[in-house]
């Protein structure tokens, strides 16, 4: 091949490449426009999730902690829905197989690996169960907020800043990305282009040593048919029942009434008027 | 629009189990501090979910501390925990004088409605009461009340291991030397052995026993009580002899061992 042969092809390539490199560019966005875009998909991605009411996904988590003991933890957990005060797991992973499920009433656990189960009580709604399960028993879940019934209101704060950053492809499918910082987290937000429904979604603890962070990848988001019976616990037989350790959450009634003294404090010896 | 004030109220149970942790609180030593920190803080959660803990967290790790001057033990029938910045005691049926000033200066407040998320814990006549900012509310039934053989309320974190648990409570540097009571593992000793009593399945390793329980959906251990007729084949370090009731016995810490054929039995008096 003649020297000069060789340079018009080593031209003709860089050329290709050059342009592939401008065709695949996305358009940069202004910071507010980025914001608002990312905006309108969250809350187009929570009104999706709202509408419906019964659904099932399954999803990859990683939960990466660097320079921890633990090192990587991964886990694939099946997640059936049915609002308004139902939900069933089953998970599969480093910590061994477990299951678990909410019925309005009660939260049962089951850990296949120790072939033991516990049982606590819940409350009514799922809203309210998904923050007791964080708050109430410890039990994490980094697609719970996507559970709530406005997911955009689990995600957002008033301190909370990003936006839409660009379109990837997570496995096969084209997903719009989302990333959001907020004092506690950051949060990263992959939404399928043509449902806005979640592809991806990895939060990073910011306030934790070595800032781990849980990589969740959905496998799609289905309807099902389920049945009460789904969300019926279900231990095999021989399986020991242990306590289940619920943190001594205080609620005080009193809250909020005005301080003593204050101007909206009611008088002496009579009520207060509004 | 997602209140995080959960109605915990509805879960107040007076159980038998919370007589129980009434009567171990009454008996229990508060002798020395433990900080309770350095847990299985991993992480996990859900954004909301983070915020939340974040925010409810404080409580539980800003000189959480249990001081006691309490030299009196097995005279008191209650425990003073908890007192926060905002906070007044609850003592629930003092009986006998009680010299504890055994004080957590919790200043952190969790505008949400929760007084952190491990509360402290009074022990009242038939239940534990977890003491909130301005007033005392109580514990589910299953809930989860521990108090330290050697210091004070424990509540609800986790140590990764008990190598773990002995770096962050000091044990190398010879400020603790037990275990607490309540103290939870994400796995057991490794030198651990099965032990059996009533029926139930406890882990046992220098002088401190360990039950499974379900924290944070995973299986954990946490330290109880010396289950009694539980038998070991050697006595833990820094035991005593002495003798209780005209019988014999050994004391570690606050657990008795009466000598039988195959080794030494815990027994309560």
């Amino acid at each position: 091949m003649s020297a000069r042969l060789q340079h018009t092809l080593q031209f003709f390539v860089v050329l290709v490449v050059i342009a592939g490199a401008a065709c695949n560019r996305q358009q940069a966005l202004s910071p507010e426009a980025a914001s608002a875009k990312g905006d309108a998909l969250l809350r187009e991605m929570s009104k999706n999730m709202a509408a419906v009411n019964t659904f099932a996904y399954t999803v990859d988590e990683r939960r990466q902690i660097p320079g921890g003991s633990q090192g990587e933890k991964k886990m694939t957990r099946q997640v059936t829905v049915r609002r308004p005060n139902a939900l069933a797991f089953t998970g599969k992973g480093d910590r061994g197989d477990t299951a678990g499920w909410y019925d309005g009433k009660q939260l049962t656990l089951v850990s296949h690996r120790d072939k033991v189960w516990a049982r606590g009580p819940m409350p009514p709604t799922l809203d309210e169960a998904l923050d007791f399960l964080s708050n109430e028993y410890d039990v994490q879940m980094p697609t719970a907020d996507l559970l709530y019934s406005s997911p955009y209101d689990a995600f957002m704060t008033k301190d909370t800043t990003g936006g839409w950053v660009d379109t990837q492809k997570i496995g096969d499918r084209s997903c719009e990305h989302l990333a959001y910082r907020q004092p506690v987290v950051d949060w990263e937000l992959w939404l399928s282009t043509d449902r806005s429904l979640p592809c991806q979604l990895k939060v990073t603890y910011k306030q934790i040593p070595g800032t781990p962070s849980t990589l969740v990848t959905y496998h799609g988001i289905e309807n099902p048919q389920v049945t009460d019976d789904t969300f019926k616990p279900k231990v095999p037989d021989g399986y020991h029942r242990i306590k289940i350790i619920r943190h001594a959450t205080v609620i005080d009634p009193k809250l909020d009434e005005p301080a003593p003294g204050s101007a909206d404090a009611p008088a002496p010896g009579g009520k207060q008027i509004k | 629009m997602f209140n995080h004030a959960t109605r915990t109220g509805r879960f107040v149970r007076r159980s038998r189990a919370f007589r129980g942790v009434a009567v171990t609180v009454s008996v229990l030593l508060v002798l020395s501090t433990v900080e309770l920190g350095a847990q299985r803080k991993s992480g996990g959660g859900s954004v909301k979910q983070s915020r939340s803990a974040s925010s409810n967290a404080g409580a539980n790790r800003s000189n959480n501390y249990n001081r006691s001057t309490n030299t009196t033990p097995n005279r008191n029938t209650n425990t003073n925990v908890n007192r926060n910045n905002n906070n007044t005691n609850v003592n629930v049926n003092n009986v006998n004088v009680n010299r504890n000033t055994n004080v957590n200066r919790n200043t952190n407040v969790n505008n949400a409605g929760y007084y952190g998320r491990p509360g402290g814990v009074v022990a009242g006549e038939e239940g534990a009461v977890a003491v909130g900012r301005r007033g005392a509310v109580a514990v589910g039934e299953e809930g989860f009340v521990g108090v330290g053989r050697y210091g004070g309320v424990v509540s609800g974190e986790v140590y990764d291991s008990y190598e773990g648990w002995r770096v962050a409570a000091g044990v190398t540097a010879g400020v603790v030397t037990g275990i607490a009571i309540g103290t939870m593992l994400a796995r057991p000793p490794a030198a651990s052995v099965t032990v059996v009593s009533g029926g139930a399945n406890y882990m046992y390793a220098d002088g401190a026993y360990y039950e499974q329980v379900m924290y944070g959906g995973e299986v954990t251990y946490r330290v109880v009580q010396a289950p009694p007729g539980v038998i070991i084949t050697t006595l833990p370090g820094g035991c005593s002899s002495t003798v209780v009731g005209g019988v014999a016995v050994s004391q570690c810490g606050t657990t008795y061992y009466q000598r039988v054929s195959n080794g030494y039995k815990v027994v309560v008096f």
